[in-house]
């Protein structure tokens, strides 16, 4: 695509995201919800393939459908309170409807059908503005509504997201569904904590962000888009063990970074006494450790029949423009955990 | 009690809009909706939206539609399903009435008294509302943009002539 039809697809999209995040009436956030959907239409599918088109569709028809359903809400809020303030949520149907539409953009389950087929579809690149940059805005406006109103909906179907997330991931062999079923995972595992301390959220949300774009981006140095490719591919070798580390840490084993997303949880459902929900929790990430290990597994433990001129491979492996991103981000994945006293100052 | 009827009438062109088998029969629905639409607006007294609506829904935004979907849809489409329209949208006002019956025996206010509520709130959106009307102006940009590349993207998606 032209250079500068691209630029400015990701200026508007930056700018949509950020009217989200800077207003306080319902209408310019449903106004940037819809902007930054528009603007990523081409840039997810430049390619022309039939199945970056038919991703990009399915996205576009969820997420247009569910910012309707936000305006829905909104609306009927103005109607009940009179005012279009986002800080004055104070009818619960009002709440419930816009909580469902950010449920439904998110991908949280019981909306979660829609995450792995468009995350199939498209290329890596394409992967990591729909898994990381447009989770910003639906998970800000989620999180600020959680701040005004408990309610008992986001743990139910952070529930779901962890348990859904960790069975649907175990039978994938695109590497792309693993991902997007351990995103599911991954949110179930920020918003639970938003019923009782939305702020500590804010902070989980960033490691996932953080961790997730790394292991993307290495998946698109190497084109590991398949479980097959993963002994096949060729990346610096120091990639292939931060790749494994970082999948690690995404599935939470303790001295790697990613352990602050479930320990942080934990601690914020014990100290107030709901630990009825935990092995839940504990249930649906054990199942993603398996198939995070899968991946480990067939990436650094095994040794594929193969050529022993494949075996001792002079070249270097691909380095191209996301090496130096990928290498700022893995160190947080690595000792995010020194980053946890942080924590205690919202606790 | 007319005025429910022609919200009603609005449902009717919406599910003819999605459950219909051909787009001309959707965009037909299209078509009764936004009339019924200008309709509910001017009687609540909003004259100069119904109008804006009219002009640009039915002038701009159907002709565009009407147009694309005579490129694009089959040459001699399927005969509607207007019957099952029909019963569908009456399973569905019906149960809609029954949830809100005591909500619909209140009265509703009919403001043909005083247009011009819609004409000064619209200068607000000129004097201190100038920044949504740049921001949509932006919006529309993108838009135009978007529809661009997507139908001009490639020698692969040129439009077909019938």
């Amino acid at each position: 695509m032209n250079r500068l039809v691209n630029a400015f697809l990701l200026t508007s999209l930056i700018a949509g995201t950020s009217l989200v995040i800077f207003s306080n009436h319902w209408f310019p956030i449903w106004l940037g919800l819809e902007l930054s959907t528009l603007s990523i239409i081409p840039l997810l599918s430049y390619t022309s393939q039939s199945r970056s088109v038919e991703a990009t569709l399915k996205y576009f028809l969820v997420q247009a459908f569910s910012a309707a359903l936000l305006l829905n809400g909104a609306v009927l809020n103005l109607w009940i309170s009179n005012s279009w303030d986002v800080n004055s949520i104070t009818s619960p149907i009002s709440y419930f409807i816009i909580t469902a539409a950010l449920i439904i953009k998110l991908g949280l389950a019981p909306c979660h059908f829609w995450f792995p087929d468009v995350l199939s579809g498209l290329p890596f690149l394409s992967t990591i503005i729909i898994a990381c940059w447009q989770k910003i805005a639906p998970m800000f406006l989620l999180l600020s509504l959680s701040n005004l109103v408990s309610s008992e909906i986001i743990i139910v179907c952070s529930i779901l997201s962890v348990l859904v997330g960790g069975w649907g991931g175990l039978n994938q062999i695109s590497v792309r569904k693993i991902l997007a079923y351990s995103s599911i995972g991954h949110l179930g595992w920020i918003t639970c904590v938003a019923f009782f301390i939305p702020e500590v959220s804010y902070l989980l949300f960033l490691f996932y962000i953080l961790n997730n774009t790394a292991i993307l981006l290495i998946c698109h140095n190497g084109s590991l888009y398949y479980l097959s490719s993963l002994s096949k591919s060729n990346v610096i070798p120091i990639t292939a063990i931060l790749f494994s580390i970082a999948l690690l840490s995404l599935g939470g084993l303790p001295p790697l970074g990613g352990f602050i997303n479930k320990v942080i949880p934990l601690i914020v459902f014990s100290l107030n006494g709901n630990n009825f929900i935990i092995p839940f929790f504990l249930i649906g990430s054990l199942i993603s450790l398996f198939f995070y290990i899968r991946i480990v597994f067939n990436t650094s433990l095994t040794l594929f029949p193969q050529h022993s001129l494949n075996i001792v491979s002079f070249r270097t492996g691909n380095s191209s423009l996301s090496q130096p991103i990928i290498s700022t981000l893995i160190p947080i994945t690595i000792w995010g955990l020194l980053l946890l006293p942080i924590f205690f100052l919202f606790i | 009690m007319v005025f429910y009827l022609f919200m009603l009438l609005l449902l009717l062109g919406s599910t003819l809009v999605f459950y219909s088998l051909s787009p001309y029969y959707a965009a037909l629905g299209l078509m009764i909706s936004s009339l019924f639409g200008c309709v509910v607006l001017t009687s609540l007294g909003l004259t100069f939206l119904a109008l804006l609506l009219l002009l640009i829904y039915m002038g701009g935004m159907l002709v565009v539609f009407v147009y694309s979907s005579a490129l694009s849809a089959d040459r001699y489409p399927m005969v509607s399903n207007l019957g099952e329209v029909v019963l569908l949208f009456l399973l569905l006002s019906f149960w809609v009435l029954f949830i809100f019956e005591d909500f619909l025996e209140s009265s509703t206010l009919f403001n043909l008294l005083s247009p011009l509520n819609d004409l000064s709130s619209l200068s607000v959106l000129y004097d201190y509302g100038g920044a949504y009307l740049l921001v949509g102006g932006l919006a529309l940009l993108v838009v135009l943009i978007v529809a661009l590349v997507v139908s001009y993207g490639s020698s692969l998606l040129a439009l077909r002539s019938l």
